[in-house]
């Protein structure tokens, strides 16, 4: 890959790979890092693509597979939550008030929310980005939209 | 509003911490230290005053013993292996080991390692040469040592022939004895003798650093916890007052699954009986519920691999998804195999898929042998019963 085409999928696709990863670690500092790791994989790994498209899904295959790997990690179970120790503007702590009651969902829920009303990936898609079958990805749409539904409702919103 | 909506008015507004220009910038200046690290090894300490570039001697050793490692205890616990020959044969083994590291003050060792005809589990450990802890020269920072913080590192980078599907992982800590341990686990192709090579981009801080400034917010977050008032403290040592660790290292072995682990099931964690129940939505709430149910159990197939079978059951009241989840620790609604001879066999599931047609739902799984008394899986022929959730299918 050159580093022209770098560049280009960069602007394409980057807001993409660390909003995707932020959905999944909850972490601005976390999703800079799997971005990061992301782009160089995709600059190192001398794979043909057939289409932005078909980039786009190999990229957020890829940070799925490196959120869950770091979500598993012995490292990422032992550290504690550091937004009160380092000094962050307050508006980059959380998008809003909506992404933290998400927040609450289990990944897999909240991120099948996220793939499919946010990138607006089809269940077919969503399952071969996130390796999970579509089945189950029908019941995490149909069990994070309730648990999401219940948490609105809970925090007073009305209309959805 | 709906959820569409909901889901685009927050998300626009989540912006990288990088503009797109630095994270180009940065991608193409760590590939290019990738590549200069695999062609010159260096330990870089960072010192203010000077920096000292070590010229490297590549070690590369022979596994020891004629090539073949065996896998035991020192595993870790993690397999239960057999004590006696049969359970070496059921397993594996790993040969003609190689490693190379950067830095001649440390040593790579294989622990161990494991597993079946389509799956490698493995412990490495990082020590060093002198046998003091690695620990010990990370960093100068001892107060923290004391107070429990643990320090951990960059994860290892396993090379992309393994790691373009995501079907593996790593973790990385220190262990008891104050040195770098990692365990792997990898899904292999059915091609035996898969070839393995990590390339570890070396330890250190997940803070950009160079020789005049450490990002002392990386460092915090790489120790963990609220340690705000260790935040000057660190960024007084900070300036070439703290050594990392910066070592490369790759290792390459042979895995080959022994005849038999190709046809047996070498299982993982497991070693109580499994609970057998779900995870559902309660009713009116958002929070999850273990619920156990009554199944229609269908064997269907059992050979010398494993069991598959096919449970379903229709929980009325409940959401229409579940997934079970195991309390290795209740000897309620065991799972498991009895041999003709009495003796039995717990069962530890594999692959599993769940889904929901018309009237029910449906779980197909496979299970795989596992013995509490560190016996791998006998024959199947034995067997003559399966214990599911209180439920005995006979086979025999």
């Amino acid at each position: 890959m050159t580093e022209n085409e770098l560049n280009r999928i960069i602007r394409l696709f980057g807001k993409n790979v660390f909003r995707t990863a932020f959905c999944y670690m909850k972490s601005y500092a976390d999703a800079d890092d799997i971005q990061q790791e992301v782009f160089i994989k995709l600059y190192t790994c001398g794979k043909e693509f057939d289409s932005d498209e078909h980039i786009k899904a190999w990229l957020l295959r890829v940070t799925a597979n490196l959120c869950k790997n770091k979500l598993n990690s012995c490292w990422h179970r032992r550290i504690l939550p550091l937004e009160s120790a380092f000094d962050i503007p307050a508006e980059e702590k959380n998008a809003d008030e909506f992404t933290e009651y998400l927040f609450r969902l289990k990944p897999k829920y909240r991120i099948a929310l996220y793939m499919h009303y946010y990138e607006g990936y089809s269940v077919k898609e969503i399952a071969a980005i996130t390796g999970s079958k579509e089945n189950t990805v029908l019941s995490y749409l149909s069990r994070g939209r309730k648990q999401l539904k219940d948490i609105l409702l809970k925090e007073g919103y009305n209309e959805f | 509003m709906n959820f569409s909506e909901m889901f685009h008015n927050s998300f626009s507004s989540v912006s990288p911490l990088k503009t797109e220009d630095e994270l180009f910038k940065r991608v193409i200046e760590r590939t290019e230290n990738m590549e200069n690290k695999k062609k010159i090894s260096l330990r870089k300490p960072i010192v203010a005053a000077c920096a000292v570039i070590m010229a490297v001697a590549a070690a590369t050793v022979t596994a020891a013993a004629a090539g073949l490692i065996n896998f035991n205890e020192i595993f870790g616990g993690a397999i239960k292996t057999q004590s006696n020959e049969l359970g070496e044969k059921l397993i594996g083994n790993a040969a003609d080991v190689k490693w190379s590291v950067s830095d001649d003050d440390y040593v790579v060792n294989l622990k161990g390692v494991t597993g079946t005809s389509d799956s490698l589990l493995a412990v490495i450990e990082i020590t060093r040469a002198d046998g003091k802890p690695v620990r010990n020269y990370l960093s100068n920072l001892d107060f923290l040592y004391e107070r429990g913080f643990l320090t951990a590192f960059e994860s290892v980078k396993l090379n992309d022939e393994f790691d373009n599907n995501g079907s593996g992982g790593c973790s990385t800590t220190i262990n008891e004895a104050g040195n770098i341990e990692i365990r792997f686990s990898h899904s292999l192709t059915s091609v035996a003798g898969a070839k393995f090579e990590l390339n570890c981009l070396g330890f250190y801080p997940t803070a950009e650093f160079n020789e005049t400034h450490i990002d002392s917010f990386k460092i915090l977050g790489m120790l963990g916890n609220s340690c705000e008032y260790y935040l000057d403290e660190i960024e007084k040592r900070a300036l070439g007052k703290i050594e990392l660790l910066d070592l490369s290292w790759s290792l390459e072995f042979t895995y080959t699954p022994s005849e038999a682990s190709k046809t047996k099931i070498v299982v993982n964690n497991f070693n109580k009986p499994i609970r057998f129940g779900f995870d559902v939505s309660a009713v009116g709430g958002g929070e999850e519920e273990f619920k156990e149910f009554e199944t229609a159990i269908e064997v269907i197939k059992a050979d010398s691999i494993g069991i598959e079978l096919k449970l379903s059951f229709v929980p009325e009241e409940y959401e229409a998804f579940w997934e079970y989840r195991f309390l290795p620790d209740s000897k309620k609604n065991e799972m498991k195999c009895i041999n003709t001879d009495g003796t039995e066999i717990f069962l530890t599931p594999g692959a599993w898929s769940a889904g929901a047609d018309e009237s029910k739902y449906v779980v197909e799984m496979s299970l795989c042998y596992y013995d509490e008394k560190d016996v791998l899986a006998t024959d199947i022929s034995e067997i003559k019963a399966i214990v599911i959730n209180g439920t005995t299918i006979e086979l025999k």
